[in-house]
């Protein structure tokens, strides 16, 4: 009877765990997470274009407040530090799909999604971050 | 409920994102609201605003993607 008991209580036991970490995959991204993660970017992403859109600085011209300028070389930083945030939109949306949070009787393939999505979406906001500082960087102004 | 680190540390985003709404103006007035409104007051985009969003994204991607004469990827328009 005891035994029973104990198996009983292990079962229990298990199947919580089970769903916490079903649970831990559902709640950690969302895609409000990367809605924020985006609408955050866009402001970023503009101040990029602006400063695409500078003149370009003359041979030996330094960017001033008075006069700014862009210089090609930092324009294409931009682009490529920016093609690969997009790239980690792409990815982070497509494991949200995959992941489908939210809806019950998850599949072991979907969790496995999820656990995807974490990673993806952590190297994204790294990414983001970083880019950030790259365009503070160039444009000097605090993004 | 939410720690005080992740509160600091939205609470400095959208610092952030305001200053640069005060700089840029109407062009990104709206997601900054939009990102007010998902991690502060806990909201959900639309599908609709979602789409916009990502046509805005597109949009500025675009400019910062435009060469300009004199640049090594500057293609002449034809004749």
């Amino acid at each position: 009877m005891r035994l029973i008991h104990m198996v009983a209580i292990a079962a229990v036991t298990l199947s919580l765990a089970a769903c916490s970490t079903v649970d831990k995959y559902l709640s950690v991204v969302t895609q409000s997470n990367l809605d924020a993660a985006k609408t955050g970017y866009a402001p970023v992403l503009a101040a990029a274009a602006t400063y695409n859109e500078l003149p370009r600085c003359a041979a030996g011209q330094s960017a001033t407040l008075a006069v700014p300028c862009s210089v090609y070389a930092n324009v294409k930083i931009m682009r490529d530090a920016d093609k690969q945030v997009s790239t980690g939109f792409d990815q982070a949306q497509a494991d949200i799909n995959a992941c489908n949070p939210g809806v019950s009787g998850i599949t072991t393939k979907a969790a496995g999604s999820c656990s995807a999505l974490t990673a993806d979406y952590h190297a994204l906001t790294a990414l983001i971050a970083t880019t950030k500082t790259t365009y503070s960087n160039i444009t000097g102004k605090t993004l | 409920m939410t720690d005080l680190a992740t509160i600091i540390a939205d609470a400095e985003i959208v610092a952030n994102l305001a200053k640069m709404a005060i700089e840029y103006g109407e062009e990104v007035a709206p997601y900054v609201q939009q990102f007010y409104r998902i991690v502060v007051e806990k909201e959900t985009l639309t599908v609709q605003e979602r789409q916009d969003t990502e046509a805005a994204l597109q949009a500025f991607r675009d400019r910062l993607n435009a060469p300009q004469a004199g640049d090594p990827d500057y293609v002449p328009p034809a004749a």
